[in-house]
């Protein structure tokens, strides 16, 4: 039980966090007539954080741990494309100095690393524990 | 099934003993996470902090600068925090710096804030220089082997991030990106490189003939003058003042203008060592006295171990590797944790301390790790004296007597 509220917390709050950050606590720049590439990431980014939130969801749901596995292994593949997008798949501003490059992404960033190591953390123990019931 | 029973050893006993008491083993993880995260932080600003200024001084180049007294502020917003302006000087105040005694050589540039950018929707600054005579950006360009630049091409600084051979524009004008500048921390970064002909060929457009104040081919912003040896930059800055002050100039010694930073950095030390020994004193106390209940909770446990004929320096190695393994995880977890947060946020930390700032180089990286590791070894040892000093005065009487009630 423990576990299911804290893995399912971590990803409330990174969903959250991603869709409200960028435009509160770590706004993104201003949006232009024609909006600049920063602004699609972020509109992308609300999609991953609503995976997440189902991801919350299935998790809280999940009875067996098998089904805990392939829930984690899917919030893992949403956080890996929560930092793909800003990273290489969308991109922002050519300039460093731009809000989206010096805080918006940064912060992306930390929030899918966090989650990412969470996640991995929470993988190795259920797959050992999958592999004791498997035993006995 | 596998009837051989594994030898329990001390290194084992550990690791189960810090799986088992959770509680504690979090507790202790996180007081060296933070001990070694706010250690490295506090190190590692100030040494960017050092080498940014240090990379001002060599980049900017000049003993004296001299801008006009109406614009000081922009010039030195442009300088060294990379806020555009567009700064108008005559021309004629190259030969007439020249021609004081003591001056070597003399170089001028133009400051032009862009009206915005194709790259990102933000003013840039656009520096127009003589490849030539430039002892700021030229030496660079030497050291790169690039000799010289065309109208139609531009170098940028870090913070604009194009590559070689890509294109921007600017006042409607198409420039190739011939090179991107190494990091300066200081306005450059975030700056752009043309020639003269180009910033006077976008001067003389009629689509800016209102937005920019000057036109033709007459402008400055400031003249970057160095010393012949003669005298110091401190004596030709005296001299140049004392023969043009009242004309409506300003003149600077290159230090005087870093120097200012290197005071805010000597308060940022000062007051970082003050916070590093207070939270340093708090980690010590906060683990001697953890430590030292934990061995106590523990007596019991110690109580069969000691029944069970396990000598003392066999707990004693056991605590050792216990704690061992907390204070390297959680010191390495503070380290890596404080390193992708500064990784990630470097350029936002760049605008918030607005002093120049580059990132210290791998030498200064190695020192700044074994400090902060030596720092962490001590609140260690620290806490293994407490558990060692607990455990030597233990009575196997005693708590073998309280074992069996």
């Amino acid at each position: 039980m423990k576990n299911k509220i804290f893995i399912s917390v971590v990803y409330t709050a990174a969903a959250v966090l991603l869709l409200a950050g960028p435009h509160t606590l770590f706004k993104v720049c201003e949006l232009t007539e024609p909006p600049m590439k920063c602004w699609w990431t972020v509109r992308a980014e609300t999609g991953t954080a609503v995976l997440l939130f189902v991801s919350a969801g299935l998790y809280v749901f999940s009875s067996t741990t098998r089904e805990k596995i392939y829930t984690s292994i899917f919030a893992a593949a949403d956080t890996i494309f929560v930092i793909l997008l800003p990273f290489v798949l969308i991109g922002g501003c050519s300039m460093n100095t731009m809000p989206c490059r010096t805080v918006t992404f940064p912060a992306i960033y930390a929030i899918g690393i966090i989650t990412l190591i969470v996640t991995a953390g929470n993988l190795i123990v259920l797959i050992m524990k999958s592999g004791r019931e498997h035993l006995h | 099934m596998n009837g051989q029973i594994k030898k329990i050893t001390a290194g084992r006993a550990a690791v189960k003993n810090v799986i088992h008491q959770r509680f504690r083993s979090v507790v202790l993880l996180i007081l060296f996470a933070v001990t070694a995260a706010l250690l490295f932080l506090s190190s590692f600003l100030s040494e960017s902090m050092g080498e940014g200024i240090e990379r001002a001084r060599q980049r900017l180049g000049a003993d004296v600068i001299v801008v006009p007294a109406a614009y000081v502020t922009n010039v030195d917003n442009a300088l060294f925090l990379g806020k555009p302006c567009t700064v108008n000087f005559e021309r004629n105040w190259i030969d007439r710096i020249a021609a004081v005694k003591g001056v070597s050589k003399v170089s001028s540039q133009l400051f032009l804030a862009s009206l915005g950018a194709s790259c990102c929707d933000n003013l840039i600054q656009l520096i127009a220089f003589d490849p030539e005579t430039d002892f700021s950006v030229g030496p660079w360009l030497s050291e790169k082997g690039i000799g010289s630049i065309s109208d139609d091409e531009i170098i940028v600084g870090r913070n604009i991030r194009k590559k070689p051979g890509e294109s921007v524009q600017f006042f409607g004008r198409h420039f190739t990106v011939k090179a991107v500048l190494d990091e300066t921390g200081i306005g450059y970064d975030s700056s752009a490189f043309i020639t003269y002909g180009a910033a006077y060929a976008i001067a003389g457009d009629p689509r800016y003939k209102n937005q920019l104040p000057f036109s033709g081919n007459r402008s400055i912003s400031a003249v970057f003058v160095k010393t012949d040896g003669s005298t110091a930059s401190e004596g030709l800055k005296t001299a140049v003042a004392e023969q043009y002050g009242a004309a409506g100039i300003r003149v600077f010694a290159g230090d005087e203008l870093v120097s200012r930073f290197a005071d805010t950095l000597r308060d940022f030390r000062i007051y970082g060592k003050m916070l590093m020994f207070l939270f340093f004193v708090f980690a010590g106390t906060a683990l001697f006295a953890l430590s030292a209940v934990t061995v106590q909770t523990r007596s019991r446990e110690f109580g069969n171990m000691l029944t069970a004929g396990i000598r003392k320096t066999q707990i004693f190695r056991m605590l050792f590797t216990e704690t061992a393994l907390l204070a390297g995880t959680g010191s390495t977890a503070g380290f890596v944790s404080i390193t992708i947060f500064l990784r990630l946020f470097d350029t936002h930390l760049k605008e918030l301390f607005a002093v120049p700032y580059v990132l210290p180089d791998v030498y200064s990286m190695t020192r700044i790790v074994l400090e902060m590791s030596a720092a962490v070894s001590v609140l260690y040892l620290i806490s293994l004296t407490a558990q060692f000093v607990r455990i030597n005065n233990m009575e196997p009487v005693s708590l073998v007597h309280e074992v069996n009630g």
